[in-house]
C-alpha cells in the first residue's frame, strides 16, 4: 500500500497527503496558494473537513505557525450550501 | 541592474518573468499580504481581443498569442473556447453588427451566431428568451490556479525573490529618482522601481506627489458547487440585461455566475450584500434554467482597480527616470498580464514599450486629457 | 428483489424509538421501505447499503461520514436532482433515488416547489437550538423579547440529543437527566412561549451588508434582521489521517450517535473507536447498547482523556483501552474490514513490531472537538486561535459580546467545555442583552441575574481541574469593554446589529 497516496486529505477532492506533500516540495510555500492549488476546501464541505488537517500538514513541514495560517482563512457566505432556487423570485429590495 | 517590484500578483509577476528572460538579474518582488491575493486569484479567468479600443484590442491580441504559447511550453489548462454575448432583443443584433466589424477590421474573428448555432453551442441554454448572438472564437478561459501557480514557481525557480507580508509605505526619493521603498520591515533599495500594486499603488504613489486615479470597485462573483458540463463557452455574457450578467464554468466543473452590480468604491471585500444574490441569479438562471438546481457555494467579493477611460496605466512615472507603473486593468489584469510583462521589461530595459498603442496608456494622459474609450467592460 | 438486510435497532436498554409510518421510496430500480422521520441516507444503511457514492477524481467509495449535511459523502440524485445530501433529506412517498458517481448534471424542469420568503424582525436571533441556546431563548422569551431559534436539525437539543448518560451536579442545572430528556424539557419549555419562534431544518447562511441574517429551510428563505444574536452554533467534530481513512465505515463518533441514538440503525457489527476522551468513552458503550461489538479503544496518550466514570463503565463491559496507541491504517473491500493499530512512543512515533489488527467494520474518530465559529467569522467578528479551546474562536467580553456589535457567542463556539458551562453562558448572553434592550426594574434584574451567573461560573464551576484548560483558554480571549472597542475600531466589522 502506497500510504501516502491513500491518505484523504481532502474528500470532496480527492486530494492526498502526496499530492500536499509533492506541492510543498514542488516550491509552494504559502498556504492559501497551496490550498488554491490543490483546491483543498472548495468543495461541498468548504473545509470542514479538511482544513485544519491540511493546515497542520502545512505548519509541520514548513515550521509556519498552525495559529497564522488558520487565522488567515477567510469566511464568506452561505455558510451552507444554497440551491439557486431560492434565489430566482423577489427579495430585490 | 536592481530591480524592485511592488506587487506579487499577475502582473507584477510576468514582469518579473520577462525581465528574467532579458537577463535582467537581481529581481526582488514584495507583497502586502500574499502572492495571487488579490484580484489576481479573484476572478473569472477569461480572455478575450473582442474590446472597442485599438489599444485593448492590439494588446489582447498578443497576449492571447502568448497565452497559447504558455498553455503549451507550460502544459498548463488554457482553453479558446470562446465568449458568447447573447441578444435578448432583436435590435442588440444590429449593434453586435457593428461591434463585429470594428473588430473584424482589427483582425479579431467576431461573427453573429442564430438561435440554432447558438443552440448546439450551448445545449443548456433557453434559447426561447434570446434572438441571437456575437461569438469570438479567440476568447476563452483558463485554470486560473494552475496557471498562476505555475508562474509563481517559475518565476521563483529563474531566481526572483518573492518577499511576502511587506506593505510599502512611501517612497524615498532623491535627485529625480527613488532610492528606496520603506516597508515596516525595513528599507528596500533599488536601481528600478515597478508598482504593480493595484489599488494599493495610490498610496505609495501619493507619497511622493503622485497622483494615480484608480478607484477599487467591488464586483461580486457566486460560486457553485461542481456539476458535469454544463456552459460549454469560455464566458457568456447577458448584453440585454444592466450590469451584464455573465457566467463560466471552471473545469473543475464549478460555475461562476457574476454581474456589475453597481456598488461603493472602496467597500471592504467582506461586505456581501444580499441583494447582489438575487440580482445575479435570478437573469442568469433564465438563460440557464438547470442552475435552479445548483447549489450555491461560496459568494466572494474582488476589485476591479478602475481608471476613469477603464484601460491600464502603463510605463514610466514622470519625472522620476527608475519609476515604473503597471495598475488600474479595470478588470482585465489577468488577460492582460503576458503583454504587461513585455511592455514594462521593454521600458524597463530599451526605453520604449515596443508595441505603439502602449504609449497611449501611460500617466500622463490623465494630465493631457488624452483618455481611451471603451464600452465592454466585463469579462 | 428487497434486501433481506435491516440494521433497525428493535431492543435497547435505554431508548424507546417512535418509528413514524411506514413510507415507500424506489433506490436504483428497487423498492425500499423506510418509517417516516428517518432521512434517506438512514433508510438506506439500515437495509445495508455501505456505498453511497464514489469520489470524484479517485473513484473511492465513500459511505455515510458527517450524518449532518455538511460533507459530500452521501450525495445521491433524488428525483433528477444530482448532489442531494440524503442524510438530511427526510424519506417521502415515491421518491426515486440513485448513486452518483463523480459529478453528474442538473435537470432543467420546472421547480416542483416554490420557495416562500419570510421576512422575521426580532429582538434576538439565536443561531444553534443546542443547549446554550435554549437556555438563551427561555430566559429573554420569560422576559417578554421576541426571540427566534434557529436549528438545522429536524428536532433541537444538539449534542443533548445523542447523550444518554445521566447529568452531574444539582437538580437547577439537570442532575441526574439524560441528555436526550434535558433537550424535551427545553422543548417543552420554549412551546410555552407564544414570542419564540423556532425554525427546525433551517441554516442560518450568513450575514450581509445591513445587518441582515439569511436562513434556508425546506422550501422556505427567511430574511432575518435582529437587534441582537446569539451564535451558539456548537462544535464539529476533528478528523484525523491515516490511509483509507474514507473507506466506508469510517466515520466520526457523532454520526455514529445520529444513527444509532436517534434513528436505531446499528451503525455496525464491529467497532473500534479512536480517542479516550468523554465523547470516545460514551459512543462506546452506546455502540454496546447498540448491540455492537466494541473491539478496542485506543488513546495516543498516556492516560484516558475522559472522566472516570466513564472509563469505568467501559472497563466494566469488558472494552480494553490502549493508551500510547494509535490508528496506523485501515483496509477493506467497499467497507473497512480490518483496522491496525500501533504503539507510540514518547514523542509520540509509532514503534514498529507493535502492530496489532482488529477485524472490525466500524472505526469511529472521537479524537475532539473544535468550535464551530464560521458565523463568527464571517460577520466579521476578531478572532483568534486557541488550542485549549480546541480551535478558531472570538474574542470577547466577560459578557459574550463579540467585537461585532450585539453579536454574542455562546456555548462550545465560544470554546469547547461542556453541556453545562453551555448553559450557564447561555444565561449570561440573554442576560446582557435583556439589560440592554429593557429598562426599569427588569433591566437591573437582568444585571444581577448576569453577575450572579459570571460569579458562579467563573468562581465555583470553573474552578474545578477537569476545567482548567478550557478556563485557561477561555481566559486568553475574554478582554474588558475597552480592550473590545479598541478591537472594534482596529478591526471594523462589515456589520453590525442592534
Amino acid at each position: 500500500m502506497d500510504r501516502e497516496k491513500v491518505t484523504i486529505i481532502c474528500r470532496c477532492n480527492d486530494v492526498t497527503l502526496e499530492d500536499i506533500l509533492k506541492a510543498i516540495e514542488s516550491g509552494i510555500d504559502d498556504f492559501e496558494l497551496l490550498r488554491k492549488k490543490l483546491k483543498i476546501g472548495f468543495g461541498p464541505c468548504q473545509g470542514r473537513g479538511c482544513l485544519v488537517i491540511a493546515a497542520r500538514l502545512f505548519a509541520r513541514k514548513t515550521g509556519r505557525n498552525l495559529g497564522e495560517i488558520i487565522s488567515n482563512y477567510t469566511f464568506r457566505p452561505p455558510l451552507v450550501p444554497i440551491p439557486v432556487k431560492y434565489f430566482t423570485r423577489g427579495g430585490e429590495k | 541592474m536592481k530591480v524592485l517590484i511592488i506587487g506579487a500578483g499577475v502582473s507584477g509577476l510576468f514582469i518579473a518573468y520577462e525581465l528574467l528572460k532579458r537577463g535582467v538579474g537581481e529581481i526582488t518582488i514584495v507583497d502586502a499580504k500574499t502572492p495571487g491575493s488579490g484580484a489576481s486569484l479573484r476572478n473569472v479567468a477569461c480572455f478575450r481581443s473582442s474590446f472597442t479600443s485599438p489599444e485593448h484590442v492590439i494588446l489582447m491580441k498578443e497576449s492571447i498569442k502568448k497565452w497559447l504559447e504558455i498553455r503549451d511550453s507550460w502544459g498548463v489548462g488554457i482553453h479558446q473556447n470562446g465568449y458568447i454575448w447573447v441578444a435578448r432583443k432583436n435590435e442588440t443584433i444590429d449593434v453586435f453588427k457593428k461591434l463585429s466589424q470594428f473588430h473584424n477590421s482589427y483582425g479579431v474573428p467576431t461573427r453573429i451566431i442564430g438561435k440554432d448555432e447558438l443552440k448546439e453551442k450551448e445545449p443548456y441554454m433557453n434559447i426561447d428568451i434570446v434572438e441571437g448572438a456575437l461569438y469570438d472564437p479567440t476568447a476563452g478561459k483558463m485554470n486560473l490556479m494552475e496557471v498562476f501557480t505555475e508562474l509563481y514557481l517559475r518565476v521563483k525557480k529563474m531566481g526572483a525573490k518573492i518577499i511576502p507580508y511587506t506593505p510599502i509605505e512611501k517612497l524615498v526619493v532623491s535627485g529625480g529618482r527613488v532610492k528606496s521603498a520603506i516597508s515596516p520591515r525595513g528599507q528596500l533599495d533599488a536601481d528600478v522601481f515597478i508598482v504593480a500594486a493595484a489599488e494599493g499603488s495610490k498610496k505609495i504613489l501619493e507619497s511622493i506627489g503622485v497622483d494615480v486615479p484608480i478607484e477599487p470597485v467591488p464586483r461580486h462573483p457566486i460560486v457553485t458547487e461542481a456539476y458535469s458540463e454544463i456552459i460549454k463557452a469560455g464566458l457568456v455574457i447577458d448584453w440585454d440585461t444592466p450590469g451584464s450578467p455573465h457566467i463560466t464554468q471552471t473545469s473543475h466543473g464549478s460555475i461562476i455566475l457574476a454581474r456589475d452590480v453597481k456598488d461603493e468604491p472602496w467597500i471592504p471585500l467582506n461586505s456581501q450584500r444580499f441583494d447582489a444574490i438575487y440580482k445575479i441569479v435570478k437573469p442568469l438562471s433564465e438563460l440557464y434554467p438547470a442552475l435552479r438546481y445548483i447549489n450555491i457555494t461560496r459568494y466572494w467579493m474582488g476589485y476591479y482597480d478602475m481608471t476613469p477611460d477603464h484601460h491600464p496605466i502603463y510605463g514610466p512615472v514622470h519625472p522620476f527616470e527608475n519609476l515604473y507603473i503597471a495598475a488600474g486593468f479595470s478588470g482585465h489584469g489577468l488577460m492582460m498580464a503576458p503583454m504587461t510583462g513585455v511592455v514594462i521589461a521593454n521600458w524597463v530595459v530599451d526605453g520604449k514599450p515596443g508595441i505603439e498603442v502602449a504609449e497611449n496608456l501611460t500617466l500622463e494622459r490623465f494630465k493631457t486629457g488624452k483618455l481611451v474609450k471603451e464600452l465592454a467592460v466585463i469579462g | 428483489m428487497t434486501s433481506p438486510i435491516d440494521r433497525r435497532i428493535y431492543e435497547h436498554p435505554i431508548i424507546t424509538f417512535h418509528r413514524g409510518r411506514k413510507i415507500k421510496f424506489v433506490f436504483e430500480g428497487r423498492e425500499v421501505e423506510a418509517y417516516e422521520g428517518e432521512s434517506v441516507a438512514v433508510a438506506l444503511y439500515a437495509i445495508g447499503i455501505d456505498v453511497f457514492s464514489w469520489s470524484r477524481k479517485l473513484n473511492r467509495p465513500r459511505g455515510p461520514f458527517c450524518m449532518i449535511g455538511k460533507c459530500s459523502s452521501c450525495f445521491m440524485i433524488v428525483n433528477n436532482i444530482p448532489n442531494t445530501r440524503t442524510c438530511i433529506l427526510p424519506v417521502q412517498e415515491g421518491l426515486v433515488v440513485e448513486r452518483q458517481k463523480g459529478l453528474a448534471t442538473p435537470p432543467s424542469k420546472p421547480l416542483e416547489e416554490e420557495v416562500e420568503e419570510v421576512e422575521l424582525n426580532p429582538d434576538v436571533l439565536i443561531v444553534g437550538g443546542g443547549p446554550s441556546g435554549l437556555e438563551a431563548a427561555s430566559i429573554l422569551a420569560s422576559n417578554g423579547l421576541e426571540v427566534v431559534v434557529v436549528d438545522e436539525h429536524f428536532k433541537p437539543g444538539g449534542q443533548l440529543l445523542k447523550q444518554t448518560h445521566k447529568f452531574f451536579g444539582n437538580v437547577e442545572l439537570f442532575g441526574g437527566q439524560r441528555g436526550f430528556q434535558i433537550a424535551e424539557l427545553y422543548i417543552k419549555k420554549l412551546a410555552e412561549y407564544s414570542n419564540i419562534k423556532l425554525l427546525t431544518q433551517t441554516s442560518v447562511y450568513g450575514v450581509f451588508r445591513g445587518g441582515i441574517v439569511a436562513a434556508a429551510g425546506r422550501n422556505k428563505h427567511y430574511i432575518i434582521k435582529p437587534r441582537a444574536v446569539i451564535a451558539a452554533t456548537g462544535a464539529q467534530e476533528r478528523l484525523i489521517e491515516f490511509p483509507n481513512n474514507d473507506l466506508p465505515g469510517v466515520m466520526g463518533a457523532g454520526g455514529a450517535q445520529t444513527i444509532m441514538n436517534e434513528f436505531g440503525v446499528k451503525p455496525g457489527e464491529k467497532a473500534l473507536v479512536v480517542g479516550s476522551g468523554n465523547v470516545g468513552l460514551i459512543v462506546a458503550y452506546q455502540l454496546v447498547q447498540a448491540g455492537v461489538e466494541v473491539k478496542a479503544i485506543v488513546e495516543i496518550m498516556k492516560e484516558i482523556g475522559g472522566w472516570f466514570v466513564h472509563a469505568a463503565k467501559v472497563r466494566r463491559l469488558g472494552i480494553p483501552i490502549l493508551t500510547s496507541h494509535t490508528i496506523k491504517y485501515v483496509e477493506g473491500n467497499g467497507r473497512v474490514e480490518k483496522a491496525v493499530v500501533v504503539e507510540v512512543d514518547d514523542k509520540f512515533n509509532p514503534i514498529s513490531g507493535t502492530e496489532r489488527e482488529f477485524n472490525v467494520d466500524l472505526v469511529l474518530l472521537a479524537v475532539g472537538l473544535e468550535p464551530d465559529t464560521r458565523f463568527h467569522a464571517q460577520a466579521g467578528a476578531v478572532m483568534k486561535y486557541v488550542p485549549e479551546l480546541g480551535g478558531l474562536v472570538p474574542i470577547r467580553t466577560r459578557d459574550l459580546e463579540t467585537t461585532v456589535s450585539n453579536l454574542y457567542v455562546a456555548g462550545d463556539s465560544s470554546g469547547v467545555e461542556e453541556a453545562t458551562t453551555a448553559i450557564l453562558e447561555g444565561r449570561i448572553a440573554a442576560y446582557s442583552i435583556i439589560s440592554k434592550f429593557t429598562s426599569g426594574s427588569r433591566a437591573q434584574q437582568a444585571l444581577e441575574e448576569m453577575e450572579k451567573t459570571l460569579k458562579f461560573l467563573w468562581e465555583e464551576y470553573r474552578s474545578s481541574p477537569l476545567l482548567s484548560r478550557a478556563r485557561r483558554g477561555k481566559e486568553s480571549v475574554t478582554v474588558s469593554r475597552e480592550e473590545l472597542l479598541e478591537l472594534r475600531s482596529k478591526y471594523p466589522p462589515p456589520v453590525s446589529f442592534g
